[in-house]
């Protein structure tokens, strides 16, 4: 599975197909990652919320894009437009000799 | 009382949020002991320093085996049970009334249920004398997101006269959180303790302490810089210096350091692991 897409510390990979076992949400705002240090966060924007699908499998988010032109807004970085596709949201991570673990911005 | 409202009144008292009420808690202990069959009139005492607490704790150890806390061992009747004159902690006595429930047992349930008031009102730890219980409050603690002491901007424990300081579960010296800048490179690499080192090497700054220390530059490619810096005793720091995609409004183009596992070759290798990729499997087509 290769990474095509990149905002920040979020990737977004296309995949082939989304788990059958992801549930669908519907939600008023769809928010990819939060910036717990900012405050700032990597979204969906409004006006594109009908031409996706949001799935969601063990805390991981899928997304599928009906239409093309769906944009990624961050306060930060320049907008992502996704095609159409079926995608699954990644988040940049960082080493510890204790763990693991996601990078905040 | 049913167990499940027990058990929700428990996990509500282990949060240790709940404000001290001392005269609450007097009455708890108060006829907790007498429940526990103790005859003698009993005073409970609330202990404002940890020199008293010691005090106490020693009279405590100096009590006869006639003591309120022999009565209330008899009571506990558990076997694995720690010594009568240590020092009772509220919060693991008060499990016994839920214990005591689920084993259909009313008059202990009863008992115990006294020592889960007094947590409920702030009391933590009691030492038991002949004619006394003394008792301090519930500390202050400041976690992490996994259950860890930590507070980046002061003491991550405090009970009565005692602070501690903790990052991320790791108990540091006061400075290492209050006045970073009093950390120097001199200082990390006296510092003997593996865990203590790392934490002074995040709050010095990863990405300082690799210049500063004179970190080798390993490799560099369009992805980045990988950077790596061994330290005594402990596994290499290696970080990839990665550019923002976005510049900032000025036009500047800010750096940024991740840590990545000390068996990185190469930045890009780096770079892909930083999203669980494969150095192949990374190639975006569109970056922000």
């Amino acid at each position: 599975m290769k990474l095509e897409y990149r905002q920040g510390d979020v990737g977004i990979d296309k995949i082939d197909s989304i788990p059958s076992e992801a549930k669908l949400e519907k939600r008023d705002r769809v928010i990819l990652a939060y910036g717990e240090v900012t405050g700032h966060c990597h979204e969906i924007a409004v006006e594109d919320l009908e031409k996706i699908e949001l799935f969601m499998l063990d805390g991981k988010m899928y997304l599928n894009v009906k239409e093309d032109g769906v944009r990624v807004t961050h306060q930060e970085h320049a907008v992502i437009t996704l095609p159409i596709g079926n995608y699954e949201v990644t988040h940049q991570r960082e080493y510890t000799p204790e763990a693991i673990r996601n990078v905040l911005d | 009382m049913s167990l499940t409202d027990l058990r929700q009144r428990y996990d509500q008292a282990c949060t240790f949020t709940q404000p001290v009420n001392p005269e609450k808690v007097a009455l708890a202990l108060q006829q907790w002991i007498k429940d526990c069959g103790y005859k003698k009139s009993i005073i409970v005492t609330e202990l404002k320093d940890w020199k008293n607490a010691a005090w106490a704790a020693m009279d405590a150890w100096a009590a006869s085996a006639a003591s309120a806390a022999s009565a209330a061992m008899d009571a506990w009747d558990a076997s694995a049970a720690s010594a009568a004159r240590d020092a009772w902690d509220a919060s693991w006595l008060s499990a016994l009334t839920i214990g005591s429930e689920e084993i259909k047992n009313p008059k202990e349930q009863k008992l115990w249920e006294n020592i889960l008031v007094a947590l409920e009102n702030g009391c933590w730890l009691m030492w038991i004398t002949d004619d006394t219980i003394f008792w301090i409050p519930l500390p202050e603690i400041h976690i992490d997101g996994q259950n860890r002491p930590h507070n980046e901007k002061g003491y991550a424990f405090k009970s009565l006269d005692l602070t501690e300081y903790f990052w991320h579960g790791i108990l540091v010296d006061e400075y290492v959180i209050m006045r970073s800048s009093e950390i120097t490179i001199k200082n990390i690499e006296a510092e003997a303790n593996t865990e203590v080192r790392r934490v002074k090497i995040e709050r010095y700054g990863q990405d300082k302490y690799l210049k500063d220390s004179g970190a080798e530059l390993i490799h560099n490619d369009v992805f980045g810089k990988l950077w790596r810096k061994e330290i005594a005793d402990d596994e290499p720091l290696v970080m990839v210096e990665l550019l923002n995609s976005t510049p900032e409004p000025t036009g500047e183009i800010k750096t940024y350091f991740l840590r990545v596992p000390p068996d990185m070759k190469t930045a890009h290798e780096a770079v892909a692991w930083t999203f669980d990729k494969k150095q192949i499997d990374y190639a975006p087509i569109f970056q922000s």
